[in-house]
């Protein structure tokens, strides 16, 4: 009998790891202000970060974020992970984002502690 | 942390531009000012205030009947004849934002970036890859130099 993929992670972590996209940001876009694109949340376990547009977005930890200070995300299909085994508690802090061009979209998809349920 | 690079440091313009054309994002649009006595004729595209997009401008072409200079201008205030919304130059997609308008006026418009000394019937074309980047509210704008001429404009832009 296969067992899914959920009883697996709930043998070895003690709980389900849900993937959500764009909690934060309904709409799906950013812009040249900073916007907070992922609360600070401490059920995290993973941050997935794409910039599907043509312009460049970076990616900080608080509303400083700038083109100056931030991870640099490249257009179409520039991003990064984090994950709690390599990055800690970086993992579950905020995310803000700014791009260099109205309206650019991007994908942030969070992997949140779900319980055993 | 793991970091994927994109296209940023690979995609060629023309890579970028035919990315555009595929994707239903790049526009272009044409618009004819008629000679008018003691009047400058102006050919602009116009990104409306509210528009919610970026408009990258490829190239803008400008020509008329007689030899004079041709000016690429940037001007935010849109002018006062709308001539229409881009067309979509993946045919059958919905038209941009970016909208081309028209206006005589006493006088030359804007802020010149470049102006070109044209022959008749003789297009000049401002741009190699990219030629400006207009926010919401922003527009370019090409104008003949002296006054009563008629003169055709046109622009190709992506929205992103």
């Amino acid at each position: 009998m296969p067992r899914s993929l959920s009883a697996l992670l709930i043998e070895k972590f003690g709980t389900r790891g849900v993937p959500v996209a764009n909690r934060r940001l309904p709409s799906g876009q950013v812009g040249v202000t900073a916007v907070l694109s992922a609360e600070g949340n401490p059920n995290r376990f993973a941050l997935h970060v794409l910039n599907l547009s043509a312009n460049n977005v970076w990616a900080f930890f608080d509303n400083t974020v700038s083109s100056t200070k931030g991870i640099f995300c490249g257009p179409n299909g520039g991003g990064f992970v984090l994950t709690w085994e390599e990055d800690f508690e970086l993992t579950a802090a905020e995310l803000w984002l700014i791009a260099n061009g109205a309206a650019s979209n991007v994908l942030v998809t969070e992997i949140l502690s779900q319980g055993t349920g | 942390m793991r970091n994927f690079a994109g296209t940023a440091l690979t995609v060629t313009a023309t890579d970028q531009w035919l990315a555009y054309v595929k994707g239903g994002q790049a526009f272009a649009l044409s618009a004819t000012v008629v000679a008018t006595a003691a009047n400058n004729g102006h050919v602009q595209l116009m990104n409306p205030a509210a528009s919610g997009k970026t408009l990258l401008v490829r190239k803008a072409i400008a020509v008329c009947a007689v030899q004079d200079r041709l000016d690429l201008s940037f001007y935010n205030t849109q002018l006062t004849t709308d001539v229409g919304a881009g067309i979509n130059l993946l045919s059958g997609a919905a038209a941009g934002v970016g909208h081309v308008r028209t206006q005589q006026n006493v006088g030359e418009l804007g802020t010149i970036i470049n102006g070109w000394t044209n022959l008749a019937f003789t297009p000049v074309i401002f741009g190699g890859d990219w030629l400006v980047q207009l926010a919401p509210g922003q527009g370019v704008l090409v104008v003949h130099a002296s006054v009563n001429e008629g003169m055709n404009g046109a622009f190709w832009w992506a929205e992103i």
